[in-house]
């Protein structure tokens, strides 16, 4: 109970993320209800498994990833509310003359690229990306042939030959995404 | 009604117009005589009397009549199709007209001054001369709509749907209403000369107000602004179908019916309809789009009509919703868009290029016709100007469009994350263009009193002006404006492998975002759509089940591979027979190095390869190229068997409803590109290896003996057979163990002036295939299966013993000591089987008769081909050399004879040494005719009339696949080809490997120490396919194969002899 209380969000710390996510006072107690409908222990942090305890995101072929790169920065195994809006606020839309930096075409592609980089090595390596690819493409299509994928894959890539995608190289291979469109979650007010 | 009577005289309007065009002479004697009647009757009556003329006042049989009555529906339609296209040419032949016009612009201009003519020539029947209501909706307008449904990009459509249903119904709402009251606005100011009521002019809102497809599309095809702004525009010039229907036939009943019979239910009906229409429209829609692709999952052995069930079912879908009186249009843009994953995944590869370019080109067609006639509709007596009207009507409509665009998107931003920005909302509001369908509406008036009348024309005058308007004036400018205010323009662009898979990645990752705040947003409702999709939509109406839960990263991928192939082909030339085999022709490209995938670009191990092509010196310049085929083939086909999955085995009949699209089928190009990438980087660095050892090649061949002998012209598909798949069995128990002992083994069997030949039965009697004609299909059958047809012959058959020499083998040195007698015994009677079976059984192919004969029903493409062991090849004599030859390695060596392959004008045998992997789950796919890559068969797909050999694989349970069509030629001596004169021995050795302790075997070896390519305990084993002769000199080929100590390093030597054994021909040489 105690525990609980101490939970609630003060107006100042509500004004705190408010600055640095660039979310509205509404979005961050919406959020905030989310965070603790998930955190099932009510310890004020977000472990892994209250990830995986989201049905939709246990069945994600990517549910893992997602949860690494949430995980990302932070290298403890728990991640708090702050950290949790941190991360939430890569997908704000873009807005035109918004100088927010958490919400940027960079942080959003960061966020992808996270979910490859398994080693936090800053380099998607070909077995990184074959993982990925038999998570998204199943098991039914053959590790030789996903191989090929993701050997052409780094090959597009790969500029300066070294068999692993950088963080810039995966930003050239994207350019011509509409990342900021497809990267972005509508929140509630 | 109307339109029923005008639709049947439609045709002969068009006459005296086409008789202007076409046929001066006719055309003067008709308007020389057509003075009082319609140019139309005149015409009619002028073709009738001379025919009757001709039949009866003569009452004999004309030898000529003129049939302009039985013709001149289909012809006048003709004609003016043609017309219409030609116009279009005209008008791309100008790039600078293009540029400042939209095509629609040029269209109607040239609808106008075609209708000027006719005015003038042909007066009379300018009335009737205007789009028809009924031909626009039920023949001009589907094509159109399916195509955008069709090629709707599914994802925008979908992200953006709720603001495009917002645009579309209330905008649309929105527009009606408020261009419908002010007109009956300015109507009660009295500044307008005829006299309307609030539901005339509702009525007339209802029509102009909607924003037309097929000017949208007309206009924005040309200007590339990017998708999601598109969509908004297009999307809801779509869907505000329903919502126009509705209105116009609501406010068209209640006008009949008089304002005052109103009721207040009506207009509940009305609304209640709304839903109606435009959900159930939707519905059949979908309901179709389901069933053609349920019904093209069927169609793979009725290739041909495969597009026509696009076209027809989707029509239907149209027609369906339009006799309950559903939005035709939605239904038909939402079959399109449902069938089309599904069609495509069970339509050929040609088929879905016929479904896209018919489709592309109806549309084409239709937005010509229909333009045009706009044009020509323009230029008529019965206009009504009313300044005033026309004037505020054209301002209301810019107005409320630009008002309706400002309030809906304010609203829309407040639920979209990607907010419409102002420029945007400029463009959406500029790009509102009036079109055809609202011509086509007011034609649909009715017109019984005068009064009714002159409205109608007015309405009409004021419609074609607001269509002109915004198809010129807004339709001109767009591009401009949309250059000036810096649109986001699209992109279009083929995904990159990266891109795909990296945006598949942000797609699930977004999904999963939503899941974590709990927000259901369009990321959400996508995931589960492809999850339903793929757990049952997809089994239920696709042929093959995708094996992959992404197939659309594998589409990419092929995609791309196709693509590669494609350019690489244009790049490079042509894979063309003069230039030599692909595999030469890849050694030779220099660019290869670059193109070159590293060593991890295939999975396979492919340095465990080795892909030595010793020139085999002038004579070896065929010869090589027969290695180099053998060798390209069998690699590609061992990297692709080992990733295939095998293809459900069917049986190919041909028959010209069964187009053959095997190797334009999905699985087939996948990776075949990182295939060719590495091949040609391998072979570059084998030919730098030569360069650089700069060694003098021996050739001892003389050059007139290794011609392929052009005049035998059977052609060969050296069938892969039974044969290896005992002996695969066999060598599974034997290993090989690092580098052995030398070994050298060399057949030096002179044929025998009469050689037999040996046959293998290919397996086409199982296949059922006697009514195929030059399809053979060779498929190796299981294990199991063959050791069972086997056993009889094996246990039949004497056994055989070893002989010293064959104790030299390193095969036997290594595997002996864990091969249990019986294994050994086995594995000899396995091999002795084809002999076996063939003395034994007696087997009518004698020694020296074709195989084709036997097989002469089943195949007019004459395959010949034998395996068998070195007794089965010599009946008689020398054991002790067949034992050497054969009988050591007895699973290695089939002997095949074969006829050279005719292939533009060139002969050619083909050897077939290949190596194979012979792992317990590895597939040996070999093909044994390959001339062309695989992508290169793609590319001369048409050529597979008669030959087409789909070759099949089928081991141990599990079947590979791939088709190749081959061009062959036959000549006329084909049956001749049984000589053994115009025979070639081809050896082929398999090697086998145990997956865990690979012997290297390789084709040849050459500095196989410097080159990692190559593995010390290579063998070489050195093939000397069959020299290719003139017809009256078959050739022997030997086959030595050694450990590489045994040979000077790189050295290959081929043993050529005549068939006589008389002249042998030594040809060494090395790289």
């Amino acid at each position: 109970m105690g525990s609980r209380s101490s939970l609630l969000l003060r107006d100042e710390e509500i004004e705190e993320i408010r600055r640095t996510t660039g979310f509205s006072h509404n979005q961050i107690i919406r959020l905030y209800h989310r965070f603790n409908s998930l955190d099932k222990s009510n310890n004020g942090f977000l472990s892994r498994e209250d990830f995986l305890r989201i049905p939709e995101l246990a069945i994600n072929p990517l549910g893992d990833r997602i949860i690494h790169a949430f995980f990302g920065e932070t290298h403890d195994s728990t991640l708090n509310f702050k950290q949790y809006v941190k991360v939430l606020a890569t997908f704000r839309p873009v807005k035109d003359g918004s100088d927010n930096r958490l919400n940027s075409r960079e942080e959003k592609l960061k966020f992808a690229f996270k979910m490859y980089d398994v080693d936090h090595n800053d380099k998607i390596s070909r077995e990184e990306l074959l993982l990925v690819l038999q998570m998204m493409v199943g098991a039914n299509i053959s590790e030789e042939q996903l191989g090929c994928i993701a050997d052409r894959t780094i090959q597009e890539a790969d500029n300066d030959n070294d068999g692993l995608i950088s963080f810039e190289e995966f930003q050239k291979a994207m350019e011509r995404t509409d990342v900021e469109q497809k990267m972005s979650i509508r929140f509630l007010h | 009604m109307y339109s029923r009577n005008r639709h049947r005289r439609y045709p002969s309007i068009l006459l005296p117009i086409v008789l202007l065009l076409i046929c001066r002479t006719f055309v003067d004697a008709e308007t020389a005589n057509g003075t009082g009647t319609t140019g139309t009757d005149e015409s009619a009556t002028v073709s009738d009397e001379d025919s009757s003329y001709l039949g009866h006042a003569q009452g004999r049989y004309p030898i000529a009549d003129i049939n302009w009555h039985h013709v001149e529906t289909p012809y006048m339609i003709s004609l003016w199709v043609l017309f219409a296209s030609y116009a279009k040419i005209a008008f791309h032949l100008t790039d600078k007209l293009a540029k400042i016009f939209p095509e629609s612009c040029l269209l109607i201009i040239l609808g106008i001054i075609v209708g000027i003519v006719i005015y003038f020539a042909a007066h009379d029947v300018m009335l009737d001369y205007t789009l028809d209501s009924d031909t626009f909706f039920l023949f001009l307008l589907p094509p159109i709509v399916l195509e955008a449904g069709y090629f709707m990009p599914n994802r925008s459509f979908f992200d953006n749907i709720g603001t495009i249903l917002l645009y579309a119904v209330v905008g649309t709402l929105f527009n009606v209403f408020c261009i419908g009251t002010s007109l009956y606005g300015i109507v009660a100011l009295g500044w307008v000369s005829v006299p309307m009521d609030l539901l005339d002019c509702l009525v007339f809102s209802s029509l102009i107000s909607a924003v037309d497809p097929v000017a949208v599309l007309a206009v924005f095809e040309e200007v590339h602004v990017n998708e999601s702004l598109f969509i908004l525009v297009f999307g809801e010039s779509l869907l505000n179908d329903a919502v126009t229907v509705v209105l116009y036939r609501m406010f068209k009943q209640f006008a009949a019916m008089g304002a005052d019979n109103i009721l207040p239910v009506d207009c509940v009906v009305g609304v209640t309809s709304f839903l109606i229409i435009g959900i159930g429209g939707t519905l059949i829609g979908i309901v179709w789009g389901l069933l053609t692709g349920f019904v093209t999952k069927f169609t793979d052995h009725v290739r041909v009509i495969e597009p026509l069930f696009v076209f027809v079912m989707s029509y239907l879908s149209y027609l369906t919703a339009e006799i309950f009186g559903f939005s035709g249009i939605m239904a038909i843009v939402f079959c399109g868009i449902i069938m089309k994953k599904y069609v495509e995944a069970n339509i050929s590869q040609k088929s879905h290029t016929t479904v896209k370019y018919f489709m592309k080109m109806l549309t084409s067609i239709s937005e010509t016709i229909i333009f045009m006639f706009l044009g020509l509709s323009a230029v008529r007596d019965d206009h009504v100007w009313d300044s005033a009207f026309v004037l505020c009507t054209l301002f209301f409509c810019l107005f409320y469009r630009a008002i309706g665009v400002i309030i809906l998107t304010a609203l829309a931003n407040k639920f979209r994350a990607i907010k419409v920005n102002k420029v945007e909302q400029f463009i959406m509001a500029y790009g509102g263009l009036r079109g055809a369908i609202a011509f086509s509406l007011v034609i649909l008036l009715e017109e019984p009193t005068k009064v009714m009348a002159q409205r109608k024309s007015l309405f009409l005058t004021t419609c074609l002006i607001v269509i002109f308007f915004t198809v010129f004036v807004q339709g001109m400018t767009v591009k401009p404006l949309v250059d000036k205010l810096k649109v986001k323009k699209s992109h279009k662009h083929k995904p990159s492998m990266g891109e795909k898979i990296f945006t598949r990645l942000i797609d699930h990752a977004m999904a999963g975002i939503e899941d974590v705040i709990g927000s259901h947003g369009h990321n959400y409702w996508r995931d589960k759509w492809e999850e339903i999709d793929r757990k049952y939509l997809q089994p239920l109406l696709m042929r093959e089940k995708p094996e992959a839960k992404d197939s659309q990263i594998l589409q990419v991928y092929t995609n791309l591979n196709i693509k590669d192939a494609m350019e690489y082909v244009k790049s490079a030339g042509s894979f063309n027979v003069q230039q030599g085999s692909v595999a030469n022709y890849l050694r030779r490209n220099k660019s290869s190095a670059s193109m070159g995938g590293r060593n991890g670009s295939i999975p396979y191990n492919m340095s465990d390869i080795c892909l030595d092509m010793h020139s085999v010196g002038g004579a070896g310049e065929y010869a090589r190229r027969e290695v180099d085929d053998a060798e390209l083939h069998h690699i590609s086909n061992q990297v692709f068997g080992s990733m295939h999955q095998p293809r459900k085995k069917s049986c190919y009949k041909r028959n010209r409803h069964n187009m053959h699209d095997a190797e334009l089928e999905k699985n087939d190009h996948l990776l075949r590109r990182s295939v060719h990438l590495h091949l040609r980087h391998v072979m570059k660095q084998r030919k730098k290896k030569a360069r650089m050892a700069n060694r003098p090649s021996h050739h001892s061949l003389n050059s007139e003996d290794d011609r392929p002998s052009r005049n035998s012209s059977h052609h060969s598909h050296v069938g892969h057979h039974n044969g290896h798949h005992h002996h695969r069995k066999e060598h599974k128990d034997h290993h090989h163990k690092g580098p052995h002992k030398n070994v050298s083994f060399s057949m030096d069997i002179p044929f025998p002036d009469d050689p037999p030949s040996f046959h293998i039965e290919p397996t086409l009697k199982e296949e059922n295939s006697s009514d195929e004609e030059g399809g053979i299909i060779f498929s190796a059958t299981p294990g199991a299966d063959y050791d069972e047809e086997m056993d009889g012959p094996t246990t039949a058959k004497e056994p055989i013993v070893p002989t010293a020499a064959e104790c030299l083998l390193p095969w036997k040195q290594y595997s002996e000591p864990r091969l249990s007698d019986r294994a050994r015994t086995e594995s000899y009677g396995q091999f002795g089987t084809p002999v076996g079976s063939e003395d034994e059984d007696n087997n009518p192919t004698s020694p020296g008769k074709p195989v084709s004969d036997e097989g002469g029903d089943e195949s007019d493409s004459g395959i010949t081909f034998s395996i068998g062991s070195g007794e089965a090849s010599k009946p008689i004599p020398s054991p002790k050399i067949d034992r050497r030859s054969y009988g050591q390695h007895p699973g290695n060596i089939e002997h095949h004879t074969f006829d050279p392959v005719h292939h533009d004008d060139l002969t050619y045998a083909q050897p077939h040494g290949e190596i194979i992997e012979d792992d317990d789950h590895a597939i040996p796919a070999f093909h044994n005719y390959h001339h062309h890559s695989d992508a290169d068969a793609d590319v001369e797909d048409e050529d597979d009339d008669k030959d087409d050999v789909d070759h099949r694989h089928q081991s141990g349970g599990r079947k590979h696949r791939s088709g190749h069509h081959h061009r062959h030629r036959h000549n006329a001596d084909e049956d001749k080809t049984s000589n053994p004169d115009g025979r070639h021995h081809h050896h082929r050795h398999h090697h086998h490997r145990h997956h865990d302790k690979p012997s290297h075997f390789q084709l040849t070896d050459s500095e196989g120490e410097d080159n990692p390519l190559f593995k010390k305990d290579s063998h070489i084993v050195e093939m000397s396919p069959l020299v290719p002769q003139r017809t009256s000199t078959p050739a022997d080929l030997d086959i030595k194969m050694s450990n590489k100590d045994d040979y000077p390093q790189d050295q290959l030597r081929v043993d050529f002899r005549s068939s006589d054994g008389q002249t042998p021909l030594n040809a060494e040489s090395s790289l």
